[in-house]
């Protein structure tokens, strides 16, 4: 039980930042706007956590422009898909385990 | 189960929702699929009733008119006209269904055009647009009897193909689309009515399964 817990990764404690990752795992990239929709999150408090995954690349951000306006797009990189992978299959481990 | 387990559950469910809401566009109406039925619907009863009492389209043996062979002046005509038909029923259809969905999307406050979006709309451009290759070419060389049956099959694998970027049970109308228009092939007699079958009646079940299955929720809620 202490194993499993330690595999979950501290930086998915955030409903928002499993969100994302949840949406950049089965898409090639994803903008800002679309996931602002999906999680039904604010821009502020979106941005922020995007901010943190960035940091600690397991995310990749490219900026790009549609018109005048900008259009942000993420994608996620080897790193983060794999400790997404092995957060997941934490949560898999945990369930099992005590079922 | 205990609270850590109950926790790890919710969370992996969330997960599997944003992957299932995020890849597919879960926003067609079905709506769209009934309005595209009743477009197909009275289109055919059009053709029907211009066909029904002339002769245009028969040869003197009573078959429908050979490939390659010339056309008579009336049945020049009447095919520029079931064509115009053809592509006004289609445009029809396609804003309607656009309008259905955008209007369901504005309901539930969604955006409509999605990355998802994007993908079942080039995965539906691609085969639809061999098809329009192949029907342009049947009706250039005059092969009618293929138009219909190719213009089933390929609209079924249309679907099949966009099963993937929108709700599964789309695959089941191709399906379905896929083996009229195989039918089709072996009774061009029938064409008409397997045209109607096809893209009327299927359309307009499906639309109703759809709407009761997934629009009527999203209305109540």
């Amino acid at each position: 039980m202490r194993k499993e817990l330690d595999q979950l990764n501290k930086i998915f404690d955030s409903r928002i930042r499993i969100g994302i990752m949840s949406a950049l795992i089965v898409n090639e990239e994803v903008n800002f706007n679309e996931l602002k929709a999906l999680l039904d999150a604010t821009d502020g408090n979106l941005a922020s956590h995007l901010k943190t995954l960035e940091e600690h690349e397991f995310i990749r951000v490219e900026k790009g422009f549609i018109g005048r306006k900008t259009n942000t797009i993420y994608s996620i990189t080897a790193e983060g898909e794999k400790a997404f992978r092995s957060h997941i299959n934490a949560l898999e481990k945990i369930i099992k385990n005590l079922q | 189960m205990n609270e850590r387990q109950q926790e790890s559950l919710e969370v992996l469910t969330e997960i599997r929702s944003i992957m299932h809401k995020s890849s597919r566009f879960l926003s067609l109406s079905g709506w769209s699929g009934i309005w595209a039925g009743i477009t197909a619907l009275v289109a055919s009863g059009l053709a029907y009733s211009w066909l029904k009492d002339q002769h245009a389209f028969r040869t003197d043996a009573g078959a429908d008119i050979m490939p390659d062979g010339p056309l008579s002046q009336a049945a020049a005509m009447w095919s520029e006209r079931l064509l115009i038909l053809a592509v006004l029923t289609f445009v029809l259809a396609l804003l309607g269904a656009l309008f259905f969905t955008w209007r369901k999307n504005q309901k539930a406050g969604a955006a409509t055009f999605t990355g998802a979006a994007r993908k079942l709309a080039v995965s539906m451009m691609i085969p639809m647009g061999a098809a329009a290759c192949f029907i342009l070419f049947f009706i250039l060389n005059h092969h009618f009897a293929y138009i219909v049956p190719a213009s089933l099959v390929f609209y079924g694998l249309t679907l099949i193909n966009s099963s993937k970027y929108t709700f599964t049970d789309i695959r089941y109308l191709g399906l379905s689309e896929v083996i009229i228009g195989c039918i089709a092939l072996f009774i061009p007699d029938m064409g008409l009515y397997l045209w109607a079958l096809g893209f009327g009646i299927m359309h307009i079940v499906y639309g109703t399964i759809m709407w009761f299955k997934y629009d009527r929720k999203v209305n109540r809620l």
